[in-house]
């Protein structure tokens, strides 16, 4: 009652605004949970969804605990391996349209708990709609009296027209599993006068630089304001874009939207001395410069990594957006205390997902929920970019680290084992794609491969900056699964000795018998188009001798050619001259030599005729002479083998 | 110039500072007028002033500096409290501008100290017995800030600490921004033993604003007020042995960092930290 009197009081001195200045506000209620709640919806309290283990059961009002009135929020937080979920959250949202809360500083609360848990989040300004203005004030301690809680609002002219009232998120971290109880009480914003000396921040307040190219998108994160409060202590959330305002040095290199987005739009200027000018993003909340900056040094147009061709029935993919990936628990693990490495899957250039690391040391990225049966599988694939303004040295290296869980499924247990595999110039290289594909048999110390559990990344900070993409296991089979490309060339311009899409002329044998003694031949079907199988391939003869061909029309020999195995493949040409028959002194050959072809893919050959440097004339050519290392150990698969223009 | 304020307090302001419930009804009759007041001054006679209105270096005709790190001085080690600035007369810690005087504490090595700031005093340029000694400061923040507007018996050299007397009119921690401490030292009642009290702003901050700090001081009682509130008094009763306040006072104004009152800076202190002081005013 006294309350009541002296609040009446005091706005009886106050001057009313004349009518005509009354503006059309929203209701600007304090309120949120007093002994009831206050203006909420009639279930006042929306659990997160229960799909993300949001267990919706733990929340009521306890009419025997109060720190004022008769009633306070009830609050059970399951344990972990609850049937009905393993934590405890959600939101209190207002019933109408919202509420003006510009003219209060802070959201308060008493809250009391059965043991002094630690509380992952309590906040506001989260409706499940835009979630604009959302407030997280992360790790409050209960005590087991109660204690007020003070979460200072980081700009309060924003919220005129709030929903969210209250936010939070209760887990058994800090208790070991064990489930505990606590209570909240009092619930309302409040002006209280002492919220000062706010130190906005962005990036957690580091100044960071990243290289970067056009079409490189990146989500500033790490957006924090600080207040000191009366009691002296700091306190610091976690704020919305939103209450933001971003600026970039230079909006024709980088935009930053209202929502933290840095978008890269071009590459780095230049100064009078040839030297790149950097574009560098800030911000800043109600006008006080936030700590922490974003330096952007772009690079122009980028290049993405090569498209992963492998057949997707084959492939076990940890990160690439060519294939579905496995579960992934996270592709930084932050490994305290030693790890420097930052930065994880949170970029995209031009749309294509890209992970990357800065300050690499060593990092760990982790996919053991389940872990991955690679037992099928033969090789591990990515694609590394290494950004460093000067050439690699001979100091620098990348080991790569691969780590199988053993039969119990998860790390430890005695029965893991890994292996690491070194890599150093000149097959590492800065400022393009290394492509590696990593026979999984040379990681000899990984003793099985059925439950594989993390890769790593080691560096020792020679290399610190580093995109990866297309990170995947995949399955060389030992013959293909998939049919060659179809042909694109027009049939008019082409002679075809073997391919279902065009017309072919007389070949009278595709293995002579002057061929290497184990070499097979084979007409074989794949995936419903036919082919043709050299197994054991040393050299093979394949003749046109009874009708020659003419190619001197054409300018590019064409062939497909798919092996598991073969570390080198050589074309022959021989053209019989214009005695149109084997010898009389004018016959005239060339073998071309592909090293290291890609293996277990389709590679397709299109070789001009003008490499044939010893071939006089291909008017008259005759023989076609295949050849594979290991000699005599390697099955090849051909199609589509035919001269164009 | 003559200064004169008359000092008013609103009947909410009563409301809301004291806790008399029984007087509730009799203010509920008059309740806007605000010609009751509470008598906070009655000294208007002005003695002394500076309103920091030329900038540069402080007015040398009425402020000495105190320099170095104090150790070494009859006070002892970090001017007797283990403070830990090193007092310079550097722009840097020490300037008037924009009709202010800014004190203000840095983090950095110097001469052998991790911080430096800065003190002034008047003494044998200005001492009074009695009179109204107030200053309109907006105060640092931040633990291990310890600013202080305070006032020394002028006759330190002859009887020496605590029997010359020590007034602390604005004595404050940067991790308490709501809390000013008034004090008064003397023989039996000194350093811990001190004759204290605490006014905490209600909704409000001494960082975030200027707010008058003031005592009016007469024969046998010192009353310690900050804005409009008088919140002490002090008489000869109050203090644990002999009532020291019958001679002459200088004043001196300083921003220490760390020291037995308020404790070292951590490194979420923020750096640096500046005591802004629009005017000092001595009446009679």
């Amino acid at each position: 009652m006294l309350a009541t009197i002296a609040l009446a009081m005091s706005v009886s001195c106050e001057r009313d605004i004349s009518d005509d200045a009354v503006e059309a506000t929203f209701p600007n209620t304090a309120e949120v949970f007093t002994d009831a709640p206050v203006g909420l919806t009639d279930e006042f309290f929306t659990s997160f969804d229960p799909a993300s283990g949001a267990n919706p059961n733990g929340f009521g009002t306890d009419e025997d605990e109060a720190f004022e009135g008769t009633t306070s929020i009830r609050i059970d937080v399951p344990s972990p391996n609850d049937p009905d979920g393993g934590y405890i959250g959600g939101i209190f949202k207002d019933r109408g349209e919202g509420r003006d809360l510009s003219g209060y500083d802070a959201l308060t609360f008493w809250a009391k708990g059965s043991t002094t848990a630690t509380i992952d989040l309590v906040g506001f300004g989260t409706d499940f709609e835009e979630n604009k203005y959302a407030v997280g004030l992360p790790g409050i301690t209960l005590s087991t009296d109660w204690r007020k809680y003070v979460i200072p609002i980081p700009d309060a002219s924003k919220l005129t027209q709030e929903k969210g009232l209250f936010i939070f998120s209760a887990g058994t971290q800090s208790t070991n599993g064990l489930g505990y109880t606590f209570w909240i009480d009092e619930i309302r914003f409040e002006n209280l006068g002492t919220i000062a000396q706010p130190r906005p921040a962005i990036l957690n307040g580091n100044d960071e630089t990243r290289q970067a190219f056009i079409g490189t998108n990146i989500a500033l994160e790490g957006l924090t304001q600080t207040f000191n409060l009366a009691s002296g202590q700091d306190v610091t959330v976690n704020a919305a874009p939103s209450y933001f305002e971003f600026q970039s040095s230079n909006t024709g290199v980088v935009t930053v939207d209202e929502a933290g987005n840095v978008n890269v739009i071009g590459a780095n200027g230049f100064d009078a001395g040839g030297n790149p000018i950097f574009t560098t993003v800030t911000a800043s909340l109600n006008g006080n410069m936030a700590a922490g900056s974003l330096t952007i040094d772009s690079q122009g147009e980028f290049t993405p990594a090569p498209t992963p061709t492998r057949d997707p029935s084959l492939v076990k993919s940890i990160f690439s957006d060519a294939y579905t990936n496995e579960p992934v628990e996270y592709y930084n693990g932050y490994y305290a205390p030693f790890q420097t490495t930052q930065g994880q899957n949170d970029i995209t250039i031009n749309g294509d997902n890209i992970i990357k690391y800065t300050q690499l040391n060593f990092v760990g990225i982790q996919f053991s929920q389940p872990t991955i049966n690679a037992s099928d599988m033969t090789h591990l694939h990515m694609d590394l970019y290494i950004e460093q303004p000067s050439p690699l040295d001979g100091g620098d290296f990348l080991r790569i680290e691969l780590q199988d869980y053993g039969a119990n499924g998860t790390f430890g247990g005695g029965d893991d084992s890994t292996h690491q595999l070194t890599y150093t110039i000149p097959t590492l290289f800065s400022d393009g794609w290394v492509s590696l594909d990593i026979p999984l048999a040379s990681f000899t110390g990984v003793t099985s491969t059925a439950n594989l559990g993390q890769l790593l990344f080691i560096s020792d900070g020679t290399i610190t900056d580093m995109l990866v993409d297309n990170i995947y296991l995949y399955q060389i089979p030992t013959s293909p699964t998939v049919a060659a490309p179809t042909p694109t060339d027009p049939a008019g311009n082409v002679i075809s000795l073997f391919s279902d899409a065009y017309t072919d002329v007389n070949v009278d044998t595709w293995r002579t018998p002057w061929s290497a003694a184990a070499t097979t031949f084979e007409d074989v079907t794949v995936a419903g188009n036919a082919a043709k199988k050299y197994g054991n391939l040393g050299f093979v003869g394949i003749e046109t001798t009874t009708n020659t061909v003419d190619a001197s029309s054409m300018t590019h020999f064409h062939i497909d050619v798919w092996s598991s195995t073969y570390t080198s493949f050589n074309i022959k040409l021989v053209d019989f001259g214009a005695d149109n028959v084997f010898g009389g002194g004018d016959d005239t050959e060339h073998e071309v030599s592909i090293n290291m072809p890609a293996q277990g893919e389709w590679v397709s050959l299109d070789i001009p005729l003008s490499d044939f440097t010893g071939l006089a004339s291909t008017s008259n050519i005759a023989q076609y002479i295949l050849v594979a290392q290991p000699f005599e150990a390697t099955d090849v698969f051909i199609d589509n083998m035919y001269f164009r223009n | 110039m003559k200064f004169v304020k008359e000092y008013t307090i609103k009947r909410r302001d009563v409301l809301l500072f004291s806790l008399m419930v029984l007087v509730v009804t009799s203010l509920m009759v008059s309740s806007c007028n605000t010609d009751e007041t509470q008598e906070v001054t009655t000294l208007t006679n002005l003695t002394f002033e500076d309103n920091f209105d030329v900038d540069g270096a402080p007015d040398s005709t009425v402020w000495n500096y105190d320099l170095g790190t104090g150790n070494g001085t009859t006070a002892g080690a970090g001017w007797g409290n283990n403070e830990l600035q090193y007092y310079t007369d550097r722009p840097e810690n020490i300037k008037v501008e924009n009709g202010m005087l800014h004190i203000t504490a840095h983090q950095e090595s110097f001469e052998g100290a991790g911080y430096t700031s800065a003190r002034i005093n008047t003494k044998g340029l200005f001492s009074q017995e009695y009179g109204r000694f107030e200053a309109r400061m907006q105060l640092p923040w931040g633990q291990g800030l310890w600013p202080a507007f305070w006032l020394l018996g002028d006759n330190i050299d002859v009887v020496s600490w605590p029997l010359c007397g020590e007034i602390d009119i604005m004595e404050y921690r940067g991790q308490e921004p709501t809390i000013n401490n008034g004090t008064v030292h003397g023989p039996g009642y000194s350093a811990a033993n001190s004759i204290t009290k605490q006014f905490e702003l209600q909704n409000d901050r001494f960082d975030t604003g200027f707010h008058i700090f003031g005592i009016e001081w007469g024969p046998n009682y010192i009353n310690f007020y900050v804005d409009d509130v008088l919140y002490n008094q002090i008489t000869p009763e109050d203090v644990t042995g002999d009532w020291v306040f019958n001679h002459p006072f200088y004043i001196i104004i300083n921003l220490a960092v760390g020291g037995n009152f308020v404790g070292s800076p951590t490194n979420q202190t923020v750096f640096p930290q500046t005591l802004l002081v629009d005017y000092v005013r001595v009446y009679q």
